[in-house]
């Protein structure tokens, strides 16, 4: 494969999308004129019939998809699961995806699955294995892959440099794109106390292929990516810094429950697109300073409820649930 | 120092809470005097344990009912017998039946059908994700005589039939209604039939007699003519025009709701 940043200059603009969800599917199947483009979760349609498959061939039938996978678990010392990849590349290849991605994370072990992203401890070690991992799936797969940046509430022993190190290293030493998740950075930020723009300017920007926008949650201890309430102005604030200084092939929208009426999803939709549309101007017009000078102030609000059981059970990464 | 892997298993023995929190101390990468994140580690524990009741508890919502303030206790326990070895999540609920029968004697001594029950609401989850095509094809009125000879049913492709000891789709209809569940049954044997429809993806369930099961369970070689017979054979003192009656109906009914999907020739 050619290097990644050649390849990203091949790749086409899919502009605002949203993630499919099966309770959200038929809303967001009527409304292709609004959402240019769908983020599927594979482990949702591979090998699997009747419903999703309905879903999966009425999607591809009307939008460009791609894939944003749980569980290709990236970062374990267990080797690559090639049930798992052969059924995924049969999903890519069905439906054409120009692009796909998982976590920078491990979500198996000894070939038990946790179904959650799992944080790894920041180590030359695991860039090591990554980076080899990584080249095996992309050879394998043949279609240019992103990694995504989790968010993590965990300090994990034998960590030898911080987030962003991590995370540029192992783009770098994988050669592989980013999909880059403004809402994990800013959690991140308020979790472990960092500055969320410094962070940006700390990775290399440039292999941002894609873009995630979410909401998250106040928890008792940390604030949750719950992907289940509106999106904070901070949070778009981080896509307008990064819209302002790359080109990204695509935004979108993750909402996987606590669903509000559907106006409210495109709505927020929308103002991606108006973020977007804004920040590529600004970008064309060369305005954008290259590096965040002052530091933001951000908020942190760390113990202003409690999350309480019900709630807890809410606080999903994914689900892969049935009909 | 410790090795990724030994970071990675020490971790995931405590999410998984096979180990205790404090074990993970022990780890030589940790540097002098740091302190394990307990917090967050147990956090990451607790997330997994709700997720994995999450998908358990949404299949098997019966058992759930049933079992009532024992369900968590019984699906850590599960959980820690069969940890998740699959990367659909659902499927980390597939051995749950195997766990009733096999590994929980005290809860079938009090709930002798909850292994049933919980085959019943695996087969419903596994036929909904089943990765068959099912293709419906027109069928022949079968008021046309020479229909009974030639032509014989297509069933659906998706279709499981079960014999269980107890009346597992009474006890499902009880708990469903709400009022009264009693927990204690007779072993009292009855047959289900379930399948995918081909249009909503739901599956459907028949409640089967002992003819229709019969019958049903030979259909994929039998004509018309032949399901006919064995009705008839099936019940030597009743009036048999009645059971060619009967049968037609069930038949006609079979195709209705796509348990049927369409018709074969026989001898083809
Ligand atoms: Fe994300």
């Amino acid at each position: 494969m050619p290097d990644f940043l050649d390849t990203k200059k091949l790749l086409p603009n899919l502009g605002i999308g949203l993630g499919l969800r099966r309770e959200l599917a038929s809303q967001t199947l009527e409304n292709r004129s609004k959402i240019d483009w769908l983020e599927l979760v594979p482990e949702n349609y591979m090998g699997l019939g009747g419903a999703s498959r309905e879903r999966l061939e009425s999607a591809r039938d009307q939008f460009p998809l791609v894939t944003h996978g749980i569980n290709l678990s990236i970062g374990s010392t267990d080797d690559l699961n090639t049930e798992y990849l052969s059924k995924l590349k049969k999903l890519l290849d069905f439906i054409d995806a120009p692009w796909f991605s998982d976590h920078l994370c491990f979500t198996s072990l000894d070939g038990i699955y946790m179904h959650d992203l799992l944080p790894l401890p920041r180590s030359k070690e695991a860039i090591n294995l990554i980076a080899e991992k990584v080249k095996r799936v992309q050879g394998t797969i043949g279609r240019p892959f992103l990694l995504e940046n989790i968010s993590y509430y965990m300090n994990v022993p034998g960590s030898e440099m911080n987030d962003s190190q991590f995370l540029a290293e192992v783009a770098e030493k994988a050669d592989c794109g980013l999909l880059l998740d403004v809402n994990n950075v800013y959690v991140n930020s308020l979790n472990h106390e960092f500055d969320p723009f410094q962070y940006l300017d700390q990775i290399p920007l440039e292999r941002t292929v894609q873009i995630h926008v979410a909401g998250h949650k106040q928890g008792a201890d940390y604030v949750i990516d719950t992907h289940g309430s509106a999106v904070v102005e901070p949070v778009f604030e981080l896509l307008q810094y990064v819209l302002e200084r790359v080109d990204a092939k695509g935004v979108m929208l993750e909402r996987d429950q606590n669903f509000p009426a559907f106006e409210e999803i495109l709505a927020e939709v929308d103002k991606i697109r108006q973020i977007s549309q804004a920040a590529d101007q600004v970008r064309q017009a060369g305005s954008a300073p290259r590096a965040h000078s002052a530091v933001k102030t951000f908020e942190r609000d760390r113990k202003a409820s409690t999350i309480g059981r019900k709630e807890m059970a809410e606080v999903k990464h994914a689900r892969v649930l049935s009909a | 120092m410790s090795s990724l892997r030994e970071i990675e298993t020490t971790l995931t023995s405590i999410w998984m809470e096979r180990q205790p929190v404090e074990s993970a101390q022990s780890l030589s990468c940790l540097l002098e005097g740091e302190k394990f994140d307990a917090d967050g580690a147990s956090l990451y524990a607790r997330l997994i344990g709700y997720g994995h009741s999450d998908v358990i508890s949404s299949i098997y919502p019966y058992c759930a009912k049933v079992l009532n303030r024992n369900w968590e206790k019984t699906i850590k326990q599960y959980v820690k017998m069969f940890p998740p070895d699959h990367f659909h999540l659902n499927s980390s609920a597939r051995k749950f039946p195997q766990f009733i029968s096999e590994h929980c004697p005290e809860l079938l001594d009090k709930l002798p059908y909850l292994g049933e029950l919980a085959d019943y609401e695996w087969l419903e989850m596994e036929l909904l994700e089943i990765d068959t095509a099912i293709s419906v094809t027109s069928k022949t009125p079968l008021s046309e005589p020479q229909a009974f000879v030639s032509l014989g049913p297509v069933i659906n492709p998706t279709l499981k039939v079960r014999t269980y000891k107890y009346p597992i789709q009474q006890i499902v209809d009880l708990i469903d209604d709400g009022k009264g569940f009693r927990k204690k049954f007779r072993p009292a044997q009855s047959h289900v039939a379930m399948y995918r429809d081909p249009y909503t993806h739901k599956v459907r369930i028949v409640d089967l007699d002992e003819n229709a099961h019969t019958i049903l369970s030979e259909a994929d070689r039998s004509s018309y003519g032949d399901m006919a017979r064995r009705a008839v054979e099936l019940n030597p003192t009743r009036n048999p025009e009645k059971s060619v009656a009967d049968v037609i109906e069930m038949i006609e009914q079979f195709h209705d709701i796509n348990l049927f999907v369409g018709e074969r020739k026989i001898g083809t």
